[in-house]
Order: structure tokens, then C-alpha cells, then sequence
């Protein structure tokens, strides 16, 4: 047998290496190319991916150190009205406090003061701020003076629509506020030309901060104690 | 007397073991069979070798990027997470602040037009603003004739794009006389007339 074997592969030696030739090329393109160029493959994605991670990275890195220097020439009371301009979810003291501090402050007493808000669907608090507010009382003159106040305040707060029913009638304002959308924040390098643009340094911040007194109460059903 | 020959026999000597021919033609055929499998394993290697070195090639690659990331994480983590938090806050409202103070309408602006095309026989009772421009307002005017002054003072405002008189009705007074005409007015005003500047 081994003999029969050994002669067949003398008188077929040339036919026999290219058999075996053949065989080893197509076993190694199967079993081995193909899963390898597959491997190859696979690696470039996360190669490409990886690359874009780290350009991300590395222009954040920059971005968050030119950030740094130029926030360090920027005044705190600026930063502090930068704050002051959003609110913060659909239950914002601020806004409900900046209301009423304008309102009163241009002589207005207000009687309702509704918010809603309509997410752009960012989550975590972005979107608009629809608030409904009625009036009462204030001459036409109170009313401009409230007018300008509004568009000067921070908060931001943009009038949509205007109703002024006469002199110390009432006036019904639907105004718009805005709410951060940090989910969709990419990294960015800051326009610090903001702080000296007019349109920011005219506005001046609504109310002041809240003054935290004393909480807890027996009675919270009673009226306040002097 | 002629020499006497004597018959010298040749006689070959190897030290070799003796081979004959049919293990001489085994000894080849093995041979051959050593090739062949020679060959078939130097090809084999060959693919092997082809097909290893771009994924080699780009497993460095992978190595190497990962590294980079790696270094540029640590390089981030020395910045403190709160600084880092506070800056992109800042980032963040600096580019909205932007955004939103863009084209925010002024009211006030609608109510210096009203007050600059407003004529002496006219008073207005009640005025309704929308940020798109539309103004409504509801007034009584002396006379027809001074409600027609009143409309022909908006239509000269190059910020009123459009004047319309809704309703317009007399007031009797004393002996039949006009004392007054109510009127409902509906104004639009162009874009720029609600723009802020500063």
C-alpha cells in the first residue's frame, strides 16, 4: 500500500504539487484570510472610532484650557447674570421671583402667574418656558417702564403677545423663557465677545437671591407667626 | 625464454553499505515526497504570513491610538471634574446667551410708534401686541374725518406694513350730533419694527 501510494506520487509528482498547492490556498483563504480580513476590518472601525474619540478628547483638552484663561478675565458679577439667564426646569423659582419683582417694580400687582413647559427634546430641563401672566392695575407709562424692564432682565424673558385693556385696567403678558439643554451640549469654545456685547450688559438681573430663613414649622396650616 | 604473465584480478572494494537499485529509486521517491511537503508547508506559511501582517499592521495601530487616549484621559482627569463641569456650563450659556439675544422683539418699539403717529383727536382705549407684528387697537376718534387723519398718520410709519379699520361706529351725542366713533384697528407691522438694538 504504502508503496502503491509512494510510486502514484512519483508518476504524478508535478500534478500532485499543484494539487497541494491549490488545496493550501484555498484552505488558507477560508480558514484563515477571510475571518483575518474580516478581524482587519473590524479593527479599522474601532481604529476610525477611536481616532474620532481622541479628537473629541483632544479639542475638548483645548477648548477647556483657553476656556480657563480667558474665564479668568471675565468679572463675577457677569458670570453670576450668565447664571441668571436660564432657568432651571419648569419650576424655577427664579423665574417665578422675576416676575413679581418686575411686575412690582413697574407698580403692577400680579394676579396669576402660569408656566408650562415645551420641551425640545433635548430632556434635562431644555426647552422653552411659557409663562401666562395676569396683571393688575399701572397707567400706560407703568406699562412701558415694565416693557423695557422685561426686555432688560435676567432671566432672559421675551414677550410673545401683549394685552393692555386701558389705563390701571390690567394687562395680560404671555412671555417666553428659555431652559438649558446640556444633554446635546457638545464642547465649545467659548465667545467670550458675549461680555461686551451691549445687548448683555444692559441686562440687569431681576431679583435678588433668595435668602434661606429659618424651615420647619408645627403648624404648616397656621398663619405665619409674627 | 619469454617472462611468465601472471593474470592480475581487479576487484572493487566500498566500505558502503551495499545498495541496490530498487532503495536507490525508494531513496528518491521519499525525496520527492519531502519536497512536495516542503513546498505545500512553505506556501501555507506564506498565506499565513500575507494574511497576518495588515491585521498585525492595524492591531499596532489600535494599540497605539488607544494609548493616545489613554494618555489624554490622564491629561484630562488633572483638569478637576467641577472646573471642567463649570467651564462647559459657561460654554454652554455663553452660546445660548448668543443665540437668544438675536432678534428678540421689543415691545416698546411697537409703543413708540403708536405714540409718534398718534394725532390729537384720537384716544386709545385698549391695545393687544404679538411678537409677529400684529397690533390691535381699539380707540375713539372725534370724528370720521379724524379717524381718516388717524389712518392716513400709520400709513406714512415705514414700520406699518399694513393698516385695516375693522369696525368703525358713531356715538350720538346731544341733538344728534357725532360725539365720538369707536374703531377696532388692526396693524402690521414690518419685521425690523420689533427688533431690539441696544
Amino acid at each position: 500500500m504504502p508503496n502503491r501510494f509512494i510510486n502514484f506520487i512519483q508518476a504524478h509528482f508535478v500534478s500532485f504539487t499543484v494539487l497541494v498547492n491549490l488545496i493550501t490556498i484555498l484552505v488558507v483563504a477560508f480558514a484563515l484570510i477571510l475571518p483575518m480580513r474580516a478581524s482587519v476590518a473590524a479593527q479599522k472601525v474601532r481604529l476610525v472610532s477611536l481616532r474620532q474619540d481622541l479628537e473629541i478628547k483632544q479639542q475638548r483638552a483645548r477648548f477647556d484650557e483657553q476656556n480657563k484663561k480667558g474665564l479668568a478675565l471675565i468679572a463675577e458679577a457677569d458670570l453670576q447674570k450668565l447664571d441668571a439667564l436660564f432657568a432651571e426646569g419648569a419650576t424655577s423659582p427664579s423665574i417665578f421671583a422675576a416676575v413679581e419683582a418686575l411686575a412690582q417694580g413697574a407698580h403692577f400687582t400680579p394676579t396669576s402667574i402660569d408656566i408650562a413647559q415645551t420641551p425640545t427634546g433635548g430632556g434635562q430641563g431644555g426647552g422653552n418656558l411659557q409663562i401666562a401672566v395676569q396683571l393688575q392695575g399701572g397707567s400706560y407709562f407703568e406699562l412701558k417702564e415694565l416693557i423695557k424692564a422685561i426686555l432688560l432682565s435676567a432671566p432672559l424673558l421675551d414677550a410673545s403677545s401683549l394685552t393692555f385693556a386701558g389705563e390701571n385696567a390690567g394687562i395680560t403678558l404671555n412671555l417666553k423663557a428659555y431652559a438649558l439643554d446640556r444633554a446635546s451640549a457638545p464642547a465649545s469654545l467659548i465667545d467670550f465677545a458675549l461680555f461686551s456685547d451691549p445687548r448683555f450688559n444692559d441686562l440687569r438681573v431681576s431679583s435678588a437671591p433668595f435668602e434661606q430663613g429659618a424651615v420647619g414649622r408645627s403648624n404648616p396650616f397656621s398663619p405665619p407667626s409674627e | 625464454m619469454p617472462p611468465k604473465k601472471t593474470k592480475k584480478e581487479e576487484v572493487q572494494v566500498s566500505f558502503l553499505p551495499e545498495v541496490t537499485e530498487e532503495e536507490l529509486v525508494s531513496q528518491h521517491k521519499r525525496t520527492a515526497i519531502f519536497i512536495t511537503i516542503f513546498i505545500a508547508l512553505a506556501s501555507f506559511l506564506l498565506f499565513v504570513i500575507l494574511a497576518l501582517m495588515p491585521w498585525l499592521n492595524v492591531k499596532r495601530q489600535v494599540g497605539g491610538v488607544n494609548y493616545d487616549v489613554s494618555q489624554l484621559d490622564r491629561g484630562l482627569q488633572d483638569v478637576p471634574a467641577a472646573e471642567a463641569q463649570r467651564i462647559q456650563d459657561v460654554a454652554l450659556k455663553v452660546s445660548e446667551a448668543k443665540k437668544r439675544l438675536e432678534g428678540r422683539p421689543a415691545f416698546q418699539n411697537a409703543l413708540t410708534l403708536v405714540e409718534n403717529s398718534a394725532i390729537n383727536e384720537v384716544v386709545f382705549k385698549t391695545l393687544a401686541l404679538d411678537d409677529k407684528g400684529s397690533l390691535m387697537l381699539t380707540g375713539v376718534a372725534q370724528s370720521y374725518r379724524a379717524l381718516a387723519k388717524q389712518i392716513l398718520a400709520w400709513r406714512v410709519q415705514p414700520q406699518i406694513k399694513d393698516v385695516r379699520l375693522t369696525s368703525a361706529s358713531a356715538s350720538p351725542g346731544i341733538a344728534g350730533a357725532v360725539s365720538g366713533v369707536q374703531f377696532n384697528a388692526s396693524l402690521t407691522l414690518t419685521p425690523e419694527a420689533l427688533q431690539w438694538s441696544p
